[in-house]
C-alpha cells in the first residue's frame, strides 16, 4: 500500500459554500483607484478576509467600466454603515464618496468551480494548493521527496527508541535546494542518550541522503514498533517521552532526582520545554546566524516611496508595481527571513507551544505522521492553522504511512 | 468604571515597573518591547525580554528567556526535578503584554501559579484573547486539569502599550524584508490590487498588517487594546 498525503483542513468541512460577509464599499473614479487602495490599506487592512480583492471592475452596458472599493469590514454588524473608523470616515469625506453595504465571500473558494462562483459575486484569489481538502496534489517527485523527508523523521525517531523511550523527531527542510536546516529529537529529558542522534543527524547534509533505496522491510518493522496504537499501559508507557503528547508528564516524575552537575556544555541536563520542534528551530535559527554572520540592511526596493515620488509610475497601477517589487526581491540574494519557506516534518502532531513556535518562526508547510489526541494542535485538540487571528499560517499535512505500517 | 489599576497591591505595580524596565531595554536593543520578571516568595529570580532580532529566532519571547535562566540557575544548583516543579509552582509571572499562545502553553507546561500581565495580545494571546491555555490540561477524567494558572491582565496596561505603539511607529531597524519570496506568496501577490501585500513589504516596518494604529482607544475598555498592534513577540 502506497504512503499518502493528505491535507488537515484549516476549517470545519463545507462550511464556506456561499458563505458571505458584508463589507462597506463605494464607487470610485478609476483614477483614484490607486491612491485610494493605498490609504485604505493603511487605515483599514481586511485582515480576516485575505483571499478577496480589495477592487472589483465590472463592465458595464455601453462598455463603461464600474470601479468599486472595499473601503473597511462592518464594524456594527453586517448590514450597518456605523462604526467606521475615522481614517476611513475621512478618505469617504476627502473624495466625496457614497459608501455601501456590499457582500463578498467570507472564505477562500476551495474548488475553482466554487471561485468562478465567487468572482460573480466579488473577486477573489484562488490557490488551488492552498485549498485543497483531502488529497493533496504533489507531483509524484514531490510527494516522493515530502516521503523521503517524512522517513528521515520516522528513522530518527526509531534511532532514539534504541535508547528505550521513542521521542518525537523534527526535520526542517528546504523545499527549493533539498537540503536539510536542522533535524533533531525531543531534548526534554536527560540529553546523554540523545546526542549522538542529533550530532549523527545535524546540519545541511547532502540531498542524496535523504533518499531511501533500501527500505523494505526492516525499515516498516521498526516503524511498527515506533506506532504500536496505544493498547496497553505497558505500550503508551513508551510514549511518555514523546514531548509534545504528554507535556504535562514531567510534573509527576520522580525518577532521576539526581541530575548530576552539567559538564557537558550543554546548559542544561533536562528541559521541560525542548521538545524538538522548539530545538529544531534553535538550530535553524543558529545556522542562519553562522552563514549570514551580518544582519541585513538593503531589501527590496521601497515601493511606497517610488509610488510617491515618481510621476511615471504614479500612472501604472497597483498590479505591476508589485510585479516590479516581487522581481526586485527576486535579484537579491539574501539570507532566508526566519524559517519562510522551509518545510517541518514532525513524526507527532505538535502541541500548542509548539505549533504556535512554528507560526512565529514562519514556516511554510507542516507534515506530521501521527496524530496528538492528548494535546495536538494542528487538528485534535486546537486547530491554530485555522485561526484568522494570527499573522502568519501554514499548511498542515498528514502523512500516512504506508499500511503496513500502520495497522 | 472602576480603573483597572485599584484591584492590584503596590508590590504588584512595583513588579509590573521592573518588567517595564526589561521591555525598555529590549527596545534600546531595537527588539520589540515586552519584558517580564519571575516572582518567587515576593522577590524577583529573574527576568527577561525579548531577543527575537537579535537570535534570529522568533520564539525568543521575554517568557522564554526568564525560564531558560531559571532551569540553567536550578540546575548549576543541584535541585532534583521534584525540587524545580516545586519551585516552579511558587512562581508568579509579571509581564507586560498577554503571553502568546507559545508562552501561555509553556508556562501551563512549568505548572506556573499565577501571571500578571500588562495589555492584552488580540493576535496571538494564549491567556483569554485567543485560546485560553490559562486554563490547563483539557478534560482529565481523574478531575483536576494539570497546568492551570491564575491569570490576571490590565496592570499598567497603558505603559505596556506606550512603549510598543512607540516602538512601531518609529519603525523597527531590523524590520525583516521578504528575502525569499515564497512562489506562493508572490503568486498571492502578483493577483493584487489589494494592495496591503505593498504596503506590508515597506522597508523599516514590521509586517505592518495592522497599520499604524491611530491610537483611537475605546473609552468602554478596562485597559488598552492592542488589536492594531502587531503584538507578534507578546
Ligand atoms: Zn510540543
Ligand atoms: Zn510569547
Amino acid at each position: 500500500m502506497a504512503w499518502e498525503i493528505v491535507r488537515v483542513p484549516d476549517k470545519p468541512p463545507g462550511c464556506f459554500q456561499g458563505t458571505t460577509v458584508g463589507v462597506v464599499a463605494s464607487n470610485v473614479e478609476p483614477k483614484l483607484a490607486n491612491t485610494l487602495v493605498r490609504k485604505l490599506c493603511l487605515a483599514a487592512p481586511l485582515e480576516n478576509l485575505r483571499h478577496v480583492k480589495r477592487v472589483r471592475r465590472r463592465t458595464l452596458e455601453a462598455g463603461r467600466n464600474e470601479l468599486s472599493i472595499i473601503l473597511c469590514p462592518t464594524f456594527a454588524g453586517e448590514n450597518e454603515l456605523e462604526g467606521i473608523p475615522d481614517d476611513v470616515q475621512k478618505v469617504i469625506n476627502d473624495y466625496q464618496l457614497n459608501p455601501f453595504i456590499a457582500k463578498v465571500p467570507k472564505y477562500s473558494a476551495s474548488s475553482k468551480e466554487e471561485w468562478e462562483d465567487q468572482c460573480k459575486l466579488w473577486p477573489t484569489s484562488y490557490h488551488p494548493m492552498a485549498n485543497v481538502e483531502g488529497f493533496a496534489e504533489f507531483t509524484p517527485d514531490d510527494s516522493h521527496w515530502i516521503i523521503s523527508c517524512m522517513k528521515t523523521a520516522l528513522n530518527l525517531a526509531t534511532l532514539s527508541q534504541l535508547g528505550k523511550q521513542v521521542k518525537n523527531a523534527a526535520v526542517i527542510v528546504d523545499p527549493s535546494s533539498r537540503h536539510i536546516i536542522a533535524s533533531v529529537v525531543d531534548q526534554t529529558s536527560e540529553l546523554s542518550g540523545t546526542n549522538k542522534v542529533t550530532e549523527a543527524a545535524s546540519y545541511a547534509k547532502d540531498p542524496e541522503t535523504i533518499s531511501f533505496s533500501e527500505a523494505g522491510e526492516n525499515e516498516l518493522k521498526c516503524y511498527q514498533a515506533l506506532f504500536h496504537p496505544y493498547t496497553s499501559d505497558e505500550a503508551s508507557r513508551s510514549y511518555f517521552e514523546v514531548s509534545c503528547l504528554y507535556p504535562w508528564r514531567w510534573l509527576e516524575q520522580k525518577s532521576h532526582t539526581e541530575i548530576t552537575t552539567v559538564d557537558n556544555g550543554n546548559k542544561y541536563s533536562w528541559h521541560p520545554l525542548r521538545h524538538a520542534a522548539i530545538v529544531a528551530i534553535e538550530n535553524a535559527a543558529a545556522r542562519d546566524r553562522q552563514l549570514f554572520p551580518n544582519p541585513s540592511n538593503s531589501s527590496c526596493s521601497g515601493l511606497q516611496d517610488s509610488a510617491i515620488n515618481s510621476p511615471a509610475k504614479r500612472q501604472k497601477n497597483v498590479e505591476s508595481l508589485v510585479q516590479e517589487e516581487i522581481k526586485s526581491c527576486l535579484l537579491e540574494v539574501m539570507r532566508p527571513y526566519l524559517c519562510t519557506g522551509f518545510d517541518i516534518y514532525l513524526v507527532w502532531e505538535p502541541c500548542a507551544m509548539c505549533a504556535m513556535a512554528l507560526v512565529h518562526q514562519r514556516i511554510r508547510r507542516i507534515f506530521y505522521a501521527f496524530p496528538n489526541l492528548n494535546a495536538g494542535a494542528l487538528g485534535s485538540i486546537h486547530k491554530l492553522q485555522g485561526e484568522k487571528s494570527l499573522n502568519h499560517h501554514y499548511s498542515v499535512y498528514r502523512v500516512f504511512p504506508s499500511t503496513e505500517v500502520v495497522p | 468604571m472602576i480603573s483597572a489599576t485599584s484591584e492590584f497591591t503596590s508590590s504588584d505595580l512595583a513588579f509590573m515597573e521592573f518588567a517595564l524596565e526589561q521591555a525598555k531595554s529590549a527596545m534600546s536593543n531595537l527588539e520589540v518591547p515586552v519584558g517580564c520578571v519571575f516572582v518567587e516568595d515576593g522577590e524577583v529570580i529573574s527576568s527577561g525580554s525579548n531577543r527575537t532580532n537579535e537570535t534570529r529566532n522568533a520564539t525568543r519571547h521575554a517568557e522564554m528567556e526568564a525560564i531558560d535562566l531559571l532551569l540553567e540557575r536550578w540546575q548549576k544548583a543541584g535541585l532534583s526535578l521534584p525540587e524545580v516543579t516545586e519551585k516552579f509552582s511558587k512562581c508568579v509571572l509579571y509581564v507586560t503584554c498577554e503571553p502568546c499562545i507559545m508562552c501561555a502553553a509553556a508556562l501551563s507546561i512549568l505548572g506556573i501559579k499565577e501571571v500578571f500581565y500588562g495589555c492584552a495580545n488580540d493576535k496571538f494571546g494564549g491567556c483569554g484573547s485567543i485560546l485560553s491555555l490559562h486554563e490547563g490540561e483539557s478534560e482529565q477524567p481523574s478531575g483536576c486539569p494539570r497546568g492551570r494558572f491564575r491569570c490576571r491582565g490590565g496592570l499598567m496596561a497603558s505603559e505596556a502599550v506606550g512603549l510598543l505603539r512607540s516602538f512601531y511607529e518609529h519603525g523597527n531597524p531590523n524590520a525583516p524584508k521578504p528575502h525569499r519570496p515564497d512562489p506562493s506568496l508572490s503568486k498571492a501577490r502578483a493577483t493584487v490590487p489589494r494592495g496591503d501585500a505593498v504596503i506590508a513589504k515597506r522597508p523599516g516596518k514590521k509586517d505592518l498588517q495592522g497599520g499604524i494604529p491611530t491610537p483611537s482607544v475605546p473609552p468602554e475598555e478596562a485597559f488598552v487594546p492592542t488589536s492594531q498592534l502587531d503584538l507578534d513577540t507578546g
